[in-house]
């Protein structure tokens, strides 16, 4: 594996390492975003090809795809549509302006332009036009955050040693020990099969159903189940119904009024939702493998990612410093613990597993028949 | 922003380049300023408004961007209510005269139509109120 590819992989690492601590930060409203992923990417700005930096965009989306396992759900799509955008408009300004733009600039036009295309795919796949409603907040905030991130990533390109020895290209990176997961057939493909159940489903209370069987599922498969982004994902959509009213009115304030219609397509579209993204953590949860030189390029982001994570833990002091410290241990080879995770997860039960896909299968059809 | 790019370059950048990207960054910050003011108008006028339609049994609220039908009961029998590129209006009531089907499909704020012998009242909520234009009303 050249030079080259391990900088890709290692940086692309970095990124997914920056947003996972990103959730440890409190903020005071839960969809506010500092956008700390996107600093490796302002920091290699300068020194980095378009071809290998559109890798560790891809990388980076895809890497957080996996670690969130949200890859196989309509998240993605909506988080791809950002770092893409952001990537290319942030490289695009730097080829363009050269010395006459700072990475505040590139941040500031990196950070506009992906909220812009998320809200764009957002409407698409998820919230419907009235998602626009929120694209002044989003986009003022986003400047304001955007902002402060490209100071940041020029100060760290000051201070920092890592940053400064990727772009000069005299840091010499070393392969970490990967991880060997197999990947479960079966698993995968009940998992697409209830994706396939999920779309054909009919009904508010057959989604409700399966919504609880899919987060039976996702339990079955070992996933993590959070609270907070369903509850966040179920609010914001009533939230929005109250612009496009629909039927008999429930209960109304001035000009907005929640409708029958309206709470209904948006409680219906909220579940199927919730569905997938459970539906997305169980297939996260069978390994499924991607052949040729993208799938080594992402086994080794993924590599390098887990050496961070423990390399990140094993330090102490500023959040600063400590990131810096796993960079270097981890760049070098020198982490502490060189062994590679042993798998330590208790077993999948396929069989549960199994019977819980047929159930929503079955849910599923019953409701085509029904209604 | 120019105090900050100031502060800044405090560690090792020259005086030179510190002015340099002010141009490039300037540029940027008023481009995006310049996309959020036009959004912010644009979704502040968009939404044509809603139509709510009053019964003698319940009120109902649609969406003028989308076309459909609507039947409401009333103590005649049933009024059907169209909506069709962003304006509303009664294409079928039981009434003896049947002069609210004549009436011009409306879309501005507070405009309304009504048929009183079916005890039917459509009006328009929350429309963008700046070009608001009279309808005539005749009854």
């Amino acid at each position: 594996m050249s030079q080259t590819e391990r900088k890709i992989a290692f940086i692309s690492a970095t990124t997914l390492l920056l947003s996972s601590l990103e959730y440890l930060i409190p903020k005071p409203l839960p969809f506010l975003r500092l956008g700390l992923a996107n600093l490796p990417l302002l920091i290699i700005l300068d020194g980095m090809a378009y071809g290998p930096f559109l890798m560790v965009l891809l990388l980076k989306a895809i890497g957080q795809g996996m670690v969130s396992g949200t890859l196989f759900s309509y998240l993605f799509l909506i988080s791809l549509a950002g770092t893409l955008s952001s990537g290319i408009a942030m490289k695009g300004a730097k080829h363009l302006f050269g010395a006459r733009v700072s990475l505040v600039g590139c941040s500031l036009l990196g950070a506009f332009v992906s909220n812009l295309c998320q809200l764009q795919v957002a409407s698409w796949v998820a919230y419907g036009p009235s998602i626009w409603i929120a694209a002044p907040l989003m986009l003022a905030l986003g400047m304001a955050t955007s902002f402060a991130l490209g100071l940041l990533a020029e100060i760290y390109l000051q201070r920092g040693t890592t940053g400064k020895a990727l772009t000069q290209g005299t840091l010499y990176l070393t392969i970490p020990p990967t991880e060997e997961r197999t990947p479960h057939k079966h698993l995968l493909f009940a998992s697409l099969l209830a994706i396939v159940a999920i779309l054909l489903a009919r009904g508010l209370i057959t989604l409700a159903v399966i919504t609880a069987l899919m987060y039976l599922l996702q339990w079955v498969a070992g996933r993590k189940i959070r609270i907070i982004p369903p509850v966040m994902l179920i609010f914001s959509l009533l939230m929005l119904s109250l612009f496009e009213p629909n039927g008999k009115v429930l209960l109304s304030v001035g000009s907005l009024a929640f409708t029958e219609g309206s709470l209904t397509i948006a409680l219906t579209k909220a579940l199927r939702l919730l569905s997938l993204l459970a539906a997305s953590q169980s297939l996260s949860a069978s390994n499924p493998k991607i052949e040729g030189k993208a799938g080594t390029l992402l086994a080794l982001t993924l590599a390098y990612f887990s050496l961070l994570t423990r390399s990140f833990r094993a330090t102490k002091g500023s959040v600063i410093e400590r990131v810096d410290q796993a960079l270097q241990a981890t760049a070098e080879g020198n982490s502490t613990d060189k062994t590679p995770p042993s798998a330590h997860k208790k077993p999948i039960n396929i069989t549960l597993f199994l019977f819980i896909v047929a159930s929503v299968l079955a849910v599923a059809l019953i409701s085509r028949i029904v209604y | 922003m120019s105090i900050a790019l100031v502060w800044l370059p405090r560690y090792t950048w020259p005086m030179k380049h510190r002015w340099k990207t002010l141009l490039g960054d300037t540029l940027i910050l008023i481009a995006c300023i310049l996309a959020l003011v036009v959004i912010t108008k644009q979704t502040a006028s968009g939404g044509s408004g809603y139509v709510q339609i009053q019964s003698s049994e319940a009120t109902y609220r649609y969406s003028l961007n989308v076309d459909r039908e609507v039947t409401v009961q009333g103590p005649l029998g049933e009024t059907h209510v169209v909506i069709e590129d962003g304006h509303a209006h009664i294409e079928d009531s039981p009434c003896p005269t049947k002069s609210c089907t004549f009436q011009k499909p409306i879309s501005s704020a507070r405009s309304w139509i009504a048929c009183l012998p079916n005890q039917v009242l459509l009006t328009v909520v929350g429309s963008d109120s700046e070009n608001q234009e009279v309808d005539d009303v005749a009854n």
